[in-house]
């Protein structure tokens, strides 16, 4: 046990497995992060000209960690996060346009001239030629086109300035005339050797307004603005968006043309072998000498491989998301026990307040789309049974909670609840990773991640409370 | 004047006194029902003429859509109907019943309430407006009568969050 001197801090151990944030990881992901080949190998990056660029996950499904791992690997003549910390984007959407359309062509504009700063903020790292291209021609006619149709734009020593209030208040329309290529030569110039890299993580951070109406317009806006960075500069230039699946159901729920942004969109997804395999690395980082089969054989010593194997079970039963929750499950039972072992007992422990953070979970995920729904769930599942044939779940929501005057009081400002059928609701609680169903005998039941559509939810025949949930709510 | 809406919680009563007592077939059940002479039921009080037997039982058939009555064998409640005997449940439990018969024609709330946003000036948004307006293949299947009923009962059980101009309920 002499590698584990260093794990035994109390704020090592706290966060042993890493935290379960990864944007608050210190040092590099990748030791610690264990990409999926598969969904490495359909992204668009590195030297790739074509491939998805929208990739949808749970919260805590690994998108951070993923565009971490990407902005660390991939060599990039420059990687732009383009985050919270980017005060000129962060803006009510409802001010970026009306339409898909406009607001495609706003952010296109936007996010090309504000790279082209960029370029010239790094200027060394770039060719002379191709920077001095960008300060003639490409910073020049931005400046003509958007000072005659916007007197919006100037030119600031080698910096493109674009007043993003007067751009605000500005017809769209006068984007127009300025697609992305017009940029094509001078930016597509600055990255012939290597690409540029822009991830856009946590829009809803940035871009402010998720739980008003019209967020699903600029979602789908946004993807389209990213398709068109993405075909015009093919190789040179690659813009990854990271959206949360609750972001992403108010553009799926509502699309105007999902069938042309489709085979760009990914999720993340894990099964068990990937889940296992990641809670694995994380514990070969903390043993780098650990040289046995199963790394977690050092956090359970002296357990038989079937004690291994329960404890697993555990861990994945309880995963609704991905990665955060297994690692977050495994940090407080590691801090439970005050030393870098697993024990199944302290496991049991850690998850009274996992499921609790898990439930709150559902708010920050989803509850733009579903305002108040952690409340509505607790306020009708709580002490219930975690299983449902279909015709005693749909019973219990027609007559217990849609039939029941004080939660339809409780709820009536609530639209989603307002206007619900039983079966409605059931498909929101579906759509929310609350339920999920089997069909015939199956065993493991369908959650919305392996099936966004629900399409198999009318042939359902049980329902399931996600284990994650049972604890805090005392389903049986 | 009673509207339907008080109607069918009179009704429900009614049905589950019915039962209590034993249960009875429809026309027995709107014998008895016609024989209370249920205020309710009032349509002329003037002349003191209540609402006919055939129009008793078209609204027991609205019940029986709106999956809160069986009428067959006997005349009985069903859980929900059961469930609207609770003064604090009966909007609830009615404006979803009346969702579901909507849905059944599928027609969605959110349907209709965009609907009624979508009627502008010098139109307004009256029962028969709102039924020309809603754009759903199976409307006429349910029928203007009807609709117009639910369209009343999502009102008064607080579903429609819109104004609606009234002019339902006969003389």
């Amino acid at each position: 046990m002499a590698d584990l001197e260093a794990t035994s801090k109390a704020e090592d151990l706290t966060f042993f497995f890493g935290h379960p944030d990864a944007t608050f990881d210190k040092g590099k992901m990748k030791p610690f992060f264990l990409p999926n080949r598969t969904l490495l190998d359909s992204l668009k990056y590195g030297a790739r000209g074509a491939g998805k660029f929208i990739v949808v996950g749970q919260k805590g499904s690994g998108k951070t960690a993923l565009a971490r791992y990407l902005a660390e690997t991939t060599k990039s003549k420059l990687v732009w996060n383009l985050n919270v910390r980017e005060p000129f984007f962060s803006r009510s959407v409802g001010q970026l346009g009306a339409y898909e359309s406009e607001i495609e062509l706003v952010l296109v504009n936007l996010i090309l001239s504000s790279l082209a700063n960029l370029v010239m903020a790094r200027k060394s790292d770039f060719s002379e030629a191709a920077t001095k291209n960008l300060e003639r021609n490409l910073h020049v006619s931005l400046a003509e086109h958007f000072q005659k149709v916007l007197k919006a734009s100037k030119v600031k020593t080698r910096f493109f300035e674009l007043d993003l209030d007067l751009v605000l208040k500005a017809e769209k329309t006068a984007f127009v005339d300025y697609g992305a290529d017009k940029y094509a030569e001078s930016l597509g110039l600055c990255f012939s050797e290597k690409p540029g890299l822009i991830l856009l993580d946590d829009i809803d951070d940035l871009f402010l307004g998720a739980e008003q109406e019209g967020y699903g317009r600029f979602v789908e806006g946004l993807c389209r603005a990213a398709r068109t960075i993405n075909t015009v500069f093919e190789e040179r230039i690659h813009f990854l968006i990271f959206l949360k699946y609750g972001v992403f159901r108010l553009f799926f729920d509502s699309p105007k043309d999902y069938d042309k942004l489709r085979p760009f969109i990914t999720l993340l997804e894990w099964d068990r072998q990937g889940l296992e395999d990641a809670l694995r690395k994380r514990v070969r980082t903390r043993f780098p000498k650990y040289t046995g089969d199963d790394p977690l054989e050092a956090v359970m010593p002296n357990h038989r491989p079937e004690e291994v194997k329960e404890v697993l079970d555990f861990f994945i039963r309880l995963c609704a998301g991905g990665p955060r929750d297994v690692i977050d499950l495994g940090n407080r039972a590691i801090e439970l026990a005050g030393e870098p072992v697993l024990r199944p007992e302290n496991l049991a422990k850690a998850e009274e307040g996992f499921s609790r953070e898990r439930l709150n979970l559902l708010h920050s995920e989803y509850g733009f789309r579903y305002p108040r729904i952690q409340e509505l769930v607790e306020m009708c599942f709580s002490g219930r049974p975690a299983e449902w044939t279909r015709a005693n779940l749909l019973k219990f929501l027609e007559i217990d909670v849609l039939g029941n005057g004080r939660t339809s009081r409780a709820f009536d400002k609530v639209e989603y609840f307002l206007t619900a059928t039983p079966e409605r609701l059931l498909k929101h609680l579906f759509s929310v990773g609350f339920l999920g169903y089997t069909v015939g005998g199956a065993a493991d039941p369908v959650f919305v991640l392996r099936d966004p559509n629900g399409s198999a939810l009318g042939k359902a025949t049980r329902f399931v409370v996600h284990p994650a949930y049972r604890h805090t709510l005392g389903c049986t | 004047m009673a509207k339907t809406y008080d109607r069918i919680g009179a009704l429900l009563n009614e049905v589950g006194r019915l039962e209590k007592a034993g249960g009875v077939d429809l026309p027995a059940a709107i014998s008895a029902i016609v024989k209370k002479r249920l205020r309710v039921l009032l349509i002329d009080q003037e002349k003191q003429r209540y609402l006919s037997p055939q129009a008793l039982g078209k609204l027991l058939f609205l019940l029986r859509d709106m999956k809160l009555l069986n009428l067959e064998p006997s005349v009985r409640l069903t859980p929900s109907g059961r469930n609207a005997l609770n003064p604090e449940n009966y909007n609830a439990t009615v404006g979803t019943a009346a969702l579901r018969l909507l849905d059944g024609f599928e027609i969605s709330l959110s349907q209709m309430l965009d609907t009624i946003d979508s009627i502008a000036a010098p139109d307004f948004s009256d029962s028969t407006t709102i039924f020309q307006h809603l754009q759903a293949t199976k409307k006429a299947e349910l029928g203007f009568d009807r609709f117009r009923m639910i369209l009343f009962l999502l009102y008064c059980t607080r579903r429609l969050s819109r104004k609606v101009r009234v002019v339902y309920g006969r003389p």
